[in-house]
C-alpha cells in the first residue's frame, strides 16, 4: 500500500513541478492543470472501481501486481491525453493560420478598395467644381458641358432675348412716331388741296363769266369765247386731277394706317411667358446650386470616411501579427507536452525498475533540469492591445 | 380713356397715369400726353397703379419717353407698380433705366 500511495503524489508532484515551470505560459499551464486533473480524478475513480471490484481483481491490493497494473492505466491515460491535446494545439494553430491569412486578404482588399474609392471621389469633386465655379470652366476653355453652365447659357440667351425684343419695341415705337409725323403732314396735303380745288372752282366760274362777257360783244368777242372756253376746260381738268390726288394721298394715308398697326403689332410681345421662362431658369439655378453644395458636403464627409477606413484596415491588418506569436505560443505549448511525455515515460520506467524510493527525488531533480533547460518564453503578451506588436 | 395727366403746382413735374392696359393702343394718347405741352418738363412720373398689363410696346414706349425726357435715369419715376408689372421691369432691367418706386 505505501509503493502505491507514493505512486500518485509522485505524478502530482511532477505535475505541479511542470505547472511552476510554465505558470507564466497560461496556455501551457491550463494544459497541465487539465492533465494533473484527469490523472487525479482517474485516480480516484480508479481507487474507488479497485475497492469494489477487488474480489474480483487479478491482483491483490499492496501487491507488486497491483501497482503495476495502477502504474500501467494512469501511464496509458496520461499519454493519450497529452498525445490529444498535442493534436488540439496544431489544429488550434492551423485553424488560427488559415482564419488570418483569409482575414489579412480581406483588409488588404478592403484597403484596397478604400484607396479606389478615394480616388473616385476625389474625382468627383474635381467634375463637380469643373462644373460649378467659373475658374473651373475658364481652365478646360469653356469646352466642358455641364449643367450649370449650360444653365446659366440659356439664362443669358434669354435675356439677350428680351433685350433685343425691348430694342425692337422702341424701334417700332420709333417708327410709329413716324408714320404718325407723316399722318399729320398728308393731312396738310389735304387742306392744300382744298386751296386747289378752290382755285380750280374760281378759274371755273371766271371762264363762265368771260364766255358771257364774249357773247355779249357779238362777232368781235367770237375769238375770245373760244380762249374762255379753253380756260373752263382747263379748271375742270385741273379739278379733276386734284381729286385724283386726293384719292392717291388717301390711299397712301390708309397703307400708313396698315403700317402703322403692322409695326405696332410686331413691336408688341406678351412678357408674361418670357416671365414664366425666366423664374424658371433662376429655380433651377437655385435648384441646382443647393444640389451642388449639398454633394460637395456629402462627398467631403465620404471621403473621410474612406480614409477613416483604411486606417481601420491597416490597423485591423497589423492587429493580425497575432497569429504569429500565438503560433509560437502554441509550438512552445506542444513542446511542453512533449516534455511531459518523456516525463511520465521515465517516471515508468524508473518505477518499473523499481527504482521508485528515489523517483520522487529523482523526478524533482528532473524538473529542476527541464527548469535549466526552458527556452525562452515566447510571447509575454496577454492582449494584442498592449502596445506595439513584439516580432521575434 | 386710359391715359390721364397731372401738372404739379410748380409746373415741373408731370404726373401721367396709365390705366388697365399698357400696350400699343395708348400709344397715341401717351405721346399726346407728354409732347402736347410742348416743352420738356424737368421730371415725369409714370404711375402705374391701376395699370395691370404691360407688353414690350409699352416698355418701348416707357423708353421713348425717357429719350424725350433727356434719357437720365432720375427724369423718368415709375411708381406704384404691382407685383406683375414690377416682375416685368425686372426682366426688362429697367430698374438701371428708370427711377423704380
Amino acid at each position: 500500500m505505501n509503493d502505491t500511495h507514493s505512486v500518485i503524489p509522485a505524478f502530482v508532484t511532477l505535475a505541479a513541478a511542470l505547472c511552476t515551470l510554465l505558470v507564466a505560459q497560461p496556455a501551457v499551464a491550463l494544459v497541465c492543470l487539465l492533465v494533473v486533473a484527469a490523472v487525479w480524478k482517474w485516480d480516484g475513480m480508479r481507487a474507488r472501481n479497485t475497492a469494489v471490484n477487488e474480489a474480483e481483481a487479478n491482483a491483490q491490493p499492496g501487491t507488486e501486481a497491483y501497482d503495476a497494473e495502477r502504474v500501467e492505466l494512469l501511464h496509458g491515460a496520461s499519454t493519450q491525453t497529452i498525445r490529444q491535446l498535442q493534436g488540439d494545439m496544431v489544429q488550434i494553430r492551423e485553424l488560427i493560420r488559415s482564419a488570418v491569412a483569409e482575414l489579412g486578404s480581406s483588409f488588404d482588399g478592403f484597403h484596397a478598395d478604400a484607396q479606389t474609392q478615394k480616388s473616385l471621389m476625389d474625382e468627383a469633386v474635381r467634375t463637380l467644381a469643373n462644373g460649378s465655379s467659373e475658374a473651373g470652366a475658364g481652365r478646360d476653355g469653356g469646352d466642358s458641358v455641364t449643367i450649370s453652365k449650360f444653365v446659366r447659357d440659356t439664362s443669358s440667351v434669354l435675356q439677350g432675348f428680351v433685350d433685343n425684343a425691348i430694342t425692337a419695341s422702341k424701334r417700332g415705337m420709333d417708327i410709329v412716331n413716324m408714320i404718325d409725323t407723316m399722318n399729320t403732314q398728308m393731312t396738310e396735303i389735304f387742306e392744300l388741296l382744298g386751296d386747289v380745288k378752290g382755285i380750280a372752282d374760281q378759274t371755273n366760274l371766271l371762264a363762265l363769266n368771260a364766255a358771257i362777257e364774249a357773247a355779249r360783244a357779238g362777232e368781235a368777242g367770237r375769238g375770245f369765247a373760244v380762249v374762255a372756253d379753253e380756260v373752263r376746260k382747263l379748271s375742270l381738268n385741273s379739278a379733276h386731277f386734284n381729286e385724283q390726288i386726293r384719292a392717291q394721298v388717301e390711299n397712301a394715308q390708309s397703307t400708313m394706317h396698315s403700317t402703322r398697326k403692322l409695326v405696332g403689332d410686331s413691336a408688341s410681345m406678351d412678357m408674361s411667358m418670357l416671365l414664366t421662362h425666366k423664374s424658371s431658369i433662376d429655380g433651377m439655378m437655385k435648384h441646382l446650386s443647393s444640389l451642388e453644395s449639398s454633394l460637395n458636403g456629402l462627398i467631403g464627409q465620404t471621403s473621410g470616411l474612406t480614409a477613416q477606413i483604411a486606417e481601420r484596415s491597416s490597423n485591423a491588418v497589423r492587429a493580425l501579427q497575432f497569429e504569429d506569436i500565438v503560433r509560437q505560443v502554441a509550438e512552445h505549448g506542444e513542446k511542453e507536452l512533449g516534455r511531459l511525455e518523456n516525463l511520465v515515460e521515465t517516471g515508468v520506467a524508473r518505477w518499473s525498475s523499481h527504482a521508485l524510493d528515489e523517483s520522487v527525488e529523482q523526478l524533482r531533480q528532473a524538473a529542476a533540469a527541464l527548469r535549466e533547460m526552458q527556452p525562452r518564453k515566447p510571447a509575454h503578451q496577454a492582449t494584442m492591445s498592449e502596445g506595439d506588436i513584439e516580432l521575434f | 380713356m386710359s391715359i390721364s395727366t397731372q401738372t404739379s403746382g410748380d409746373g415741373q413735374t408731370l404726373t401721367i397715369r396709365v390705366q388697365d392696359r399698357f400696350d400699343f393702343n395708348v400709344h397715341r394718347d401717351l405721346r399726346q400726353a407728354y409732347e402736347a405741352a410742348g416743352k420738356r418738363f424737368g421730371n415725369y412720373v409714370l404711375d402705374l397703379r391701376g395699370t395691370t398689363y404691360m407688353d414690350s410696346a409699352a416698355l418701348g414706349m416707357l423708353l421713348q419717353l425717357r429719350e424725350h425726357a433727356g434719357g437720365k435715369r432720375q427724369a423718368v419715376r415709375l411708381t406704384n407698380a404691382q407685383p406683375v408689372i414690377r416682375d416685368i421691369l425686372a426682366v426688362a432691367n429697367f430698374d438701371q433705366l428708370f427711377t423704380i418706386e
